[in-house]
C-alpha cells in the first residue's frame, strides 16, 4: 500500500514539478534565515552569520538533486530526458534522420498498404451478423460428368490440392431444396445466383445495373437488417406476390439520388415492373464473389419475369445456385457435412437424371461429387482463392523490402553509434551506467521508428489508393471496404515497433560493451575497419535481397513487355468499340438483322469513319463463345471444342484481319443461302490437316459462353442441323486475351446466326471524340430506346485485358526501385561514413605521395567488393526463390522463365551500376581530401 | 563539527518522527535543531539531507505539512505527525529497541558466556 501511495504521489508531483521546486527553495531560504538569526543571537556579526548558516546547511545542489530524486519516478524522468535528448540528437543530424525515417516509412508504408488490400480481399468477413457461423457449400468431384452435364454457371476449377479434383460452388436447385427441407442441422439455408446485367428504367431514364436473385431466407440467413424499407422474405417467393426488388445503399446513392421516396417506387427491369421495397445497409454488397456486385436483388421466383428467354429455374439439370447456411446451435461443421453429403449426392443424381443428356453416359461411383461444408464468413470466396497466392507472393516481396529497410537503418545506426563512441565513452566516464546508455539508444531508435511509423501510415493510405486502382482485376466493379481499420493499424504499429527493436538492438548492445580507455583517446582511423564489419555484412545482405527483388521486377516487366509486343493478328489501333442490347428495346431474332444492317450502313457513313463492323464478342475482352465441332455428322466421339464468333461481313476489313485463302463473308450469305463460315489457320490445322479446307463442311454442337477456359469436352449429342461450309481462311488472331494461345476459331455471319447482343467496331481516321459523339447520335437517330454502353477503344480494351500483368509490373517495379534506392542509400551512407573515419589515414597516404586516382580507386574498390559479394550470394538466392515460387509465377509470367538468365544478368548489371554510382560520391570526396587539413582533422 | 557522527537515512527519519511526536508541529529548521540538541550535539545533521527525508515521509503519509507562522513571526512550513506516522513510529521504535538490545547483549557478552 505504502509503495502504491508513494508512486501515486510521485506521479502527481511529476507534473507539478515547478511548484515543488519553488517550495523547496522557499524552505531552504527560511531555514537559512532561521539559522542566521540564531547565529546572530549567538553573537556573530550579521555578515558572518549568514555565511556560517550557508556552510552549516551544506551543499544546496546535492540536496536539490536528492530532493528531486525523491520527488519523481526515476524511470519516467529518464525516459522523458532520453526522449528530449533523442530528439535533439536527431535534429542535430537531419541528413541521417531524413534518410532513416524515409527508409523505414517506405518499408512500413508499402507493407501496410499491401496488408490493407490483402485484408480486404482475403481476410475481411461479410458485414453481417456473426459471420463466423456462416457456411458455404462446395462440391468436389474427380471429373465434371455430373456437375457439367446439364450446364454449369459459376466458378469451378481445380482445387489446387494434390488430388487435382474439380471444385465449384454452383449447385442445382434440387440440392438447395433438399438441404433446406432437412431439419435439425441448419437454422437457415439460402441460395443466390448472379444475374446477367439488368436493363433498368427509372422514371423514363434507362441505365444498366448488376443483379442477383435470392431465395426467401437470404437476408434472414445472412442476418442483414434493412437500412430503409424492408428486405425480401419468403412471402416474396409465393406465387402471386407483387414483384419486389431490394437495392444496395451504394446503388441507391449513385443512381437514385439517395431519396427516401425510393421505397415503393416502381421501376422497370428488363421490361418487367418491380417495386423497390428496401435498401440494404452501406457496405453490404451481398455474398457473391468479390468482383460480382448486385445493385439489385430480386426474388428467385421473379426470374422468369426478368429473364423470360432464359428459364434457368425450369432446367433441373443446371448447376447455378450458390448455397450458404447457418448452423443450428450444438451442431458442428463436420456433423453437418456428414449429414448433408448423402442428401447432396442423391440430389445430384436426380438432377443429372433430369438433365437432357443423361443417356449419353453411364454414371459410376467415381462420378459422384462430394459435398464440403466450408466456412462462409466471406461469402462465396471460391474464385478469390486464386488471388491468395499472387497476393501472398507480393506480400513476401514487400516483406523483403521492409527487411532491406531495416538492415539499412541498422547499418546507418551502427555507423552513427560508431561515430558517437567518443561521446558514449565520455558519458560512461562521467558516470553514466551502461544500461542507461543502451536505453538511451533504444529510446532514440523507437523514436525514429515512431516517426517513421506515422509517416509510413500516411504513405500507406496513399499506397492503398494506388493499389486499389491497380487491383481492379480482382475487384471488377466491386467497392472494397478498405478504411484503415484497427487490425491494419495494429499491423502497422507492430511492424514499426519490431523494426525499431530490430535495428535498435545492435547498436545498443555495442554501446554496452564500450571500453573506456581506447575510446577516450582520439585515434587515427585504425579502429574503423573492424568496428563496422557488422555494417558491411548488412550491405552484403541488402545487395543480395535487392537482387532477388529486382529479378522479380524484371520478370513482371518482361511479361508486360512481351504482352505488349504480342501480335494479336489484327490491327488494334484506331478502332472504337461499343455494345448495344437490342433485346431490351424489344427486338427479336427476326427483327434484329435489319437493325444491324441499318446501323452498320449509317455508322460507316459517318465522316471520318473508314468502316464499321459487328461481332457477338468484342476481341480481347476475356469472353468468348465455344461450340463443339463435328467433322462428320453423327459421330459422338469427335466433338472437339472450337471458339466461335458471330460477325458482320465487314469484320475482317475493319479489324484488318487478312483472308489468306478463299473469300470473306459476304452480304449474300443470308438465311436463305447455304451456311458459310470463315475459319482461322489453327482451325484448319486441327480439323482439316493437310487438306484444302475451302468447301469442306462441318457441324456444330452445343457449347457455352462466358469467361475463362472453355469447359472441356461436352456431353453433347451430335447436331442434326445443317452443316457449315468453309468459304475462307482468316489469319490467326487472338480472341479472348493476348496471353492465351490462339485456338481454332470459326467466324459465322450474323445473317445466318442471329445474335441478340452485339459489339460494334468502328475504324476511324483521326478524331476519336468526334467519332464517339457521332456514333451516339447515329444510334439515337436509329432507335432512341437503344442505350449505348461500354464505349471504349480497342486499345483500351486490349490494355484492360492486361490489367493483372500491368499491376504486377507496376507494383514489382515500384518495389524493385524501392529496394534499389534503399540499397544504394545504405551503401552510400556506409561508404561516406568510412571515408569520414578514414580521412586522417587518407591524408597520411596522400602526404606520403598517394595519387588521387589511387584513393578514388581504393574507395570504389571497397564498394565494388561489397556489392560483388552481395551479388554472388544474391544469384543463388534469387534462383532458389524463383524455384520456390515457380508454381505461382508460371501463371503470372508470359514469355519468360522464372530463372531467366538474361533477366538475372540485367538485374545484376543494374545493381552494379547503381552501386558504383553510390560509391562514387564518397570516393570523390576521399580523393579531394586535403592532406594538411586531414592531418589536423582530429 | 568534523568529528561528529554522520547520521544514516533511515535513522534520521525515525528521529524526525520522534521529534515531531514529542514536540508537536515543527518547521524544518526546528526539527534539525532539536535533533542536534537531543543528541547532545554529538550528531551533526547535514541539514540539507533533512528536506528530502521530510518529503519522503510526507509522500509515505507519515507527516503532513503546511505553511504557517513561526514563534518569531516568520513564515515557515510546519510538519505534523499523522496517525500513520505515529503508528509507524511505535513500530519502528520497537524494532529499534529490539535491535539495540540484541547488539547490547553481544557487546556485554564475556568469553565465558560464549562457551
Amino acid at each position: 500500500m505504502k509503495r502504491i501511495r508513494e508512486l501515486l504521489v510521485r506521479t502527481a508531483t511529476l507534473f507539478s514539478r515547478r511548484k515543488h521546486g519553488k517550495r523547496l527553495l522557499a524552505e531552504i531560504e527560511d531555514h537559512i534565515a532561521f539559522q542566521t538569526e540564531d547565529n546572530i543571537r549567538a553573537g556573530m556579526p550579521p555578515s558572518e552569520a549568514r555565511r556560517e548558516a550557508l556552510l552549516q546547511f551544506g551543499a544546496v545542489e546535492a540536496m536539490k538533486e536528492a530532493y528531486r530524486d525523491q520527488e519523481s519516478i526515476l524511470f519516467m524522468e529518464n525516459l522523458l530526458r532520453d526522449l528530449k535528448y533523442g530528439v535533439r540528437q536527431l535534429r542535430r543530424s537531419p541528413g541521417f534522420t531524413i534518410v532513416a525515417v524515409l527508409t523505414l516509412a517506405l518499408g512500413i508504408g508499402a507493407n501496410t498498404a499491401l496488408f490493407t488490400v490483402v485484408d480486404a480481399v482475403l481476410l475481411k468477413p461479410l458485414p453481417v451478423r456473426e459471420p463466423g457461423q456462416l457456411l458455404l457449400m462446395v462440391w468436389d468431384s474427380a471429373n465434371h460428368t455430373m456437375p457439367m452435364a446439364g450446364g454449369y454457371s459459376g466458378s469451378a476449377g481445380s482445387d489446387y490440392s494434390t488430388t487435382g479434383n474439380l471444385e465449384g460452388t454452383s449447385f442445382p436447385h434440387l440440392a438447395f431444396e433438399r438441404m433446406r427441407d432437412t431439419q435439425g442441422t441448419f437454422s437457415h439455408v439460402f441460395a443466390f445466383a448472379p444475374s446477367p446485367q439488368l436493363d433498368v428504367i427509372v422514371e423514363g431514364k434507362a441505365h444498366v445495373a448488376t443483379g442477383q436473385c435470392v431465395t426467401g431466407d437470404y437476408f434472414q440467413g445472412l442476418g442483414v437488417r434493412a437500412w430503409r424499407g424492408r428486405l425480401l422474405t419468403a412471402a416474396d417467393e409465393a406465387s402471386g406476390a407483387a414483384p419486389a426488388a431490394v437495392i444496395t445503399w451504394e446503388y441507391w446513392q449513385r443512381r437514385l439520388g439517395g431519396e427516401a421516396s425510393v421505397i415503393g417506387k416502381n421501376i422497370t427491369i428488363n421490361n418487367a415492373r418491380f417495386t423497390i421495397v428496401g435498401v440494404t445497409p452501406p457496405g453490404f454488397a451481398g455474398a457473391l464473389e468479390l468482383n460480382q456486385t448486385a445493385d439489385i436483388t430480386l426474388p428467385l421466383a421473379t426470374l422468369p419475369l426478368a429473364f423470360p428467354e432464359n428459364p434457368v429455374t425450369g432446367n433441373a439439370g443446371l448447376w447455378w445456385l450458390h448455397i450458404m447456411a447457418r448452423l443450428q446451435p450444438g451442431v458442428t461443421r463436420e456433423q453437418a457435412q456428414a449429414r448433408m453429403d448423402p442428401i447432396f449426392k442423391q440430389s445430384a443424381l436426380d438432377a443429372w437424371r433430369a438433365s437432357a443428356h443423361k443417356e449419353d453416359a453411364v454414371i459410376t461411383a467415381k462420378d459422384y461429387p462430394t459435398l464440403f461444408v466450408n466456412p462462409g464468413a466471406q461469402g462465396d470466396e471460391f474464385a478469390r482463392r486464386q488471388y491468395r497466392r499472387p497476393l501472398l507472393l507480393l506480400m513476401g516481396v514487400v516483406g523483403l523490402v521492409l527487411l532491406i529497410a531495416c538492415t539499412n537503418t541498422a547499418g546507418l545506426l551502427l555507423a552513427r553509434s560508431s561515430a558517437r563512441q567518443q561521446e558514449f565513452a565520455m558519458r560512461v566516464a562521467l558516470g553514466a551506467r551502461r544500461t542507461r546508455l543502451a536505453r538511451q539508444l533504444l529510446t532514440e531508435c523507437l523514436l525514429l521508428a515512431g516517426i517513421a511509423g506515422i509517416a509510413g501510415s500516411l504513405l500507406a493510405v496513399w499506397g492503398t489508393e494506388l493499389l486499389l486502382r491497380w487491383t481492379e482485376w480482382i475487384r471488377g466493379t466491386a467497392t472494397l471496404q478498405t478504411g484503415v481499420d484497427t487490425r491494419v493499424l495494429g499491423f502497422a504499429v507492430a511492424t514499426t515497433m519490431l523494426t525499431g527493436l530490430l535495428f535498435g538492438i545492435f547498436p545498443a548492445l555495442r554501446a554496452a560493451r564500450i571500453k573506456l580507455a581506447p575510446n577516450m583517446k582520439l585515434q587515427l582511423g585504425n579502429t574503423g575497419r573492424q568496428r563496422i564489419s557488422g555494417g558491411r555484412l548488412l550491405i552484403v545482405a541488402q545487395v543480395a535481397i535487392s537482387l532477388v527483388v529486382l529479378m522479380g521486377a524484371g520478370l513482371f516487366l518482361r511479361t508486360l513487355r512481351n504482352l505488349y509486343t504480342v501480335d494479336p493478328g489484327f490491327d488494334r489501333h484506331s478502332i472504337m468499340l461499343f455494345r448495344i442490347k437490342p433485346q431490351a428495346a424489344g427486338y427479336n431474332a427476326t427483327t434484329i438483322g435489319p437493325l444491324y444492317d441499318r446501323m452498320l450502313e449509317r455508322l460507316s457513313a459517318i465522316p471520318g469513319v473508314e468502316s464499321a463492323s459487328l461481332s457477338r464478342q468484342p476481341l480481347l475482352s476475356s469472353t468468348h463463345l465455344a461450340r463443339s465441332i463435328y467433322v462428320t455428322s453423327g459421330d459422338p466421339n469427335n466433338g472437339e471444342i472450337a471458339e466461335v464468333n458471330i460477325v458482320s461481313p465487314s469484320f475482317f476489313g475493319t479489324m484488318r484481319m487478312p483472308i489468306l485463302l478463299g473469300r470473306r463473308l459476304l452480304g449474300s450469305d443470308t438465311s436463305a443461302s447455304a451456311r458459310a463460315v470463315v475459319v482461322n489457320e489453327t482451325f484448319v490445322r486441327k480439323f482439316f490437316p493437310g487438306m484444302n479446307p475451302i468447301g469442306k463442311q462441318f457441324w456444330m454442337g452445343g457449347g457455352g459462353e462466358g469467361t475463362g477456359n472453355p469447359l472441356r469436352k461436352h456431353l453433347d449429342k451430335p447436331p442434326v442441323e445443317q452443316p457449315l461450309q468453309i468459304v475462307g481462311i482468316a489469319r490467326d488472331a487472338k480472341y479472348t486475351d493476348l496471353r492465351s494461345r490462339i485456338g481454332p476459331t470459326a467466324y459465322l455471319p450474323y445473317a445466318q446466326f442471329p445474335t441478340l447482343e452485339a459489339n460494334f467496331e468502328v475504324r476511324y481516321q483521326d478524331d476519336e471524340t468526334a467519332v464517339a459523339t457521332a456514333e451516339r447520335d447515329t444510334v439515337r437517330q436509329i432507335d432512341p430506346k437503344l442505350p449505348l454502353f461500354d464505349l471504349r477503344t480497342q486499345m483500351e480494351q486490349s490494355n484492360q485485358s492486361m490489367s493483372e500483368e500491368r499491376m504486377f509490373a507496376n507494383l514489382s517495379s515500384c518495389i524493385g526501385g524501392l529496394a534499389l534506392l534503399l540499397a544504394s542509400i545504405g551503401l552510400f551512407g556506409m561508404l561516406s561514413y568510412t571515408v569520414r573515419r578514414r580521412t586522417p589515414e587518407i591524408g597520411i597516404r596522400m602526404a606520403l605521395g598517394a595519387q588521387r586516382s589511387a584513393v578514388l580507386g581504393m574507395v570504389l574498390r571497397e564498394s565494388f567488393v561489397l556489392v560483388a559479394i552481395g551479388v554472388a550470394l544474391g544469384i543463388p538466392l534469387a534462383l532458389a526463390s524463383a524455384r520456390a515460387a515457380s508454381s505461382v509465377l508460371v501463371d503470372l509470367l508470359f514469355g519468360v522463365q522464372p530463372a531467366d538468365a538474361q533477366n538475372l544478368g540485367i538485374a545484376t548489371a543494374i545493381l552494379l551500376a547503381i552501386a558504383l554510382l553510390a560509391g562514387f560520391i564518397p570516393a570523390r570526396r576521399a580523393a579531394r581530401v586535403d592532406p594538411t587539413i586531414a592531418l589536423r582533422y582530429e | 563539527v568534523t568529528d561528529k557522527t554522520d547520521v544514516q537515512q533511515g535513522t534520521l527519519a525515525l528521529m524526525v518522527l520522534k521529534t515531531l511526536d514529542v514536540l508537536g508541529p515543527l518547521h524544518g529548521y526546528g526539527i534539525a535543531r532539536r535533533i542536534e540538541q537531543i543528541s547532545g550535539d554529538l550528531l551533526a545533521v547535514n541539514q540539507g539531507t533533512l528536506y528530502p527525508v521530510l518529503l519522503k515521509l510526507e509522500q509515505e503519509g507519515a507527516v503532513t505539512s503546511d505553511w504557517g507562522t513561526s514563534e518569531n513571526n516568520r513564515r515557515a512550513r510546519f510538519y505534523r505527525l499523522t496517525h500513520t506516522g505515529r503508528k509507524r513510529l511505535q513500530f519502528e521504535a520497537g524494532e529499534w529497541r529490539t535491535t539495540t538490545e540484541i547488539i547490547a547483549r553481544f557487546f556485554a557478552a564475556k568469553p565465558e558466556d560464549l562457551k
